[in-house]
């Protein structure tokens, strides 16, 4: 039995270790991996032909039609601005620019079944004078732009900019994307 | 304890092997990709618009709700690939994606094509061939060089109204997908 101790330990942390880390790292942990802009994360490289192994992986995995880096950049927001988990059944304002782009959507969708809810696009939008977006994301009808968010308990924002070149210039770490603050729960 | 943590990095090691092999091989034994998913619903050599009321399929392939699709899969190994049409005059983009995800090759209506696409899709090999014997191909085809055979190209197109979306969606299966050498 005690021969067997060290093949058992050798076997158990291969497959703990193996597998595990191949699960965190296409999930949760691929997080780690992402480019942050205030509350959007994303990946603004994964639509190239040279993406990493891993970017690969994530992409099969998830199973969604690939967005070009040529045709756009898609980011996601799980947390407002202080940190706190977005909820359906409060309301949010965005605010802010957006980098150059032919047009914009938002999504609000279900975190764990990705079923969308509800979106609006920058051609439905209404602009301040100096091109500014003032979005307000609630389950209940509000003035101005507004994006219904149907009351769910947990949100994820899904932000797309189409034909954008922001991304893959020098100094696109600094670009500000339109911030999510709560107003009320 | 030496020995123990001897075995332990030995566990760790072969661990890392286990990780690097599934982070490699998933895309090659990925059931549900996007690959996948389509072969079931495109037809051979020809664009097909998907269907807006198909929630499932929105929802697995992660389709933005306020744009049209167009999808065609083809396979190199049997000939280069030709894609051909006209678009409406709104913003569109096309990709070219080999069946692991990674995009070949991508553009927009605002790259200054207009509402054409003429696009070639060709392997290594044909690439080769298109080089040193000429291949006859219509004029203005766009030459997309493709490292490996089996590809889909996906067209975006965004309808500024949801009253166009029909109309669109016929101008997605109007454009040709086919294998024909001179168009």
């Amino acid at each position: 039995m005690k021969q067997l101790f060290y093949p058992l330990i050798v076997v158990v942390t291969a497959l703990v270790v193996g597998f595990g880390l191949s699960y965190y790292s296409l999930e949760d942990g691929r997080e780690l991996t992402a480019t942050h802009y205030g509350v959007w994360s994303g990946w603004p490289e994964l639509g190239t032909a040279q993406i990493d192994p891993y970017s690969r992986a994530h992409l099969a995995r998830q199973g969604m039609l690939p967005l070009g880096k040529g045709e756009g950049v898609r980011f996601a927001a799980r947390k407002d601005a202080e940190d706190n988990w977005l909820r359906g059944d409060c309301r949010y304002t965005m605010q802010g620019h957006m980098p150059n782009h032919a047009l914009w959507t938002v999504q609000v969708r279900n975190p764990v079944t990705r079923q969308v809810y509800g979106h609006v696009e920058s051609g439905q939008m209404l602009f301040g004078p100096n091109g500014e977006i003032d979005l307000t994301i609630a389950p209940q009808v509000q003035p101005g732009n507004w994006l219904n968010t149907d009351g769910l308990e947990r949100i994820e924002l899904l932000l797309t900019l189409y034909d954008t070149n922001a991304f893959s210039k020098l100094g696109s770490e600094e670009i500000a994307l339109p911030q999510l603050v709560k107003e009320a729960c | 304890m030496g020995r123990f943590a001897l075995w332990f990095l030995a566990g760790l090691i072969l661990g890392g092997i286990i990780h690097l092999s599934v982070i490699l091989l998933v895309p090659n034994f990925a059931e549900r990709d996007a690959w996948s998913r389509l072969a079931k619903i495109a037809p051979d050599q020809a664009f097909i618009a998907l269907d807006h009321g198909n929630e499932e399929l929105a929802r697995a392939l992660q389709l933005d709700p306020a744009l049209s699709y167009g999808v065609c899969q083809f396979d190199l190994a049997r000939g280069p690939m030709f894609i051909d049409g006209k678009l409406p005059h709104s913003f569109w983009s096309i990709a070219v994606a080999a069946r692991d995800g990674r995009v070949i090759y991508s553009t927009t209506s605002r790259a200054g094509s207009g509402d054409e696409i003429k696009i070639g899709v060709f392997n290594p090999a044909q690439s080769r061939l298109l080089a040193e014997e000429g291949l006859d191909i219509g004029q203005g085809f766009l030459i997309v060089n493709a490292p490996s055979d089996q590809l889909t190209a996906i067209v975006r197109l965004w309808p500024d109204h949801d009253a166009l979306r029909q109309r669109y969606d016929q101008a997605l299966e109007s454009i040709s997908c086919t294998q024909d050498s001179v168009i």
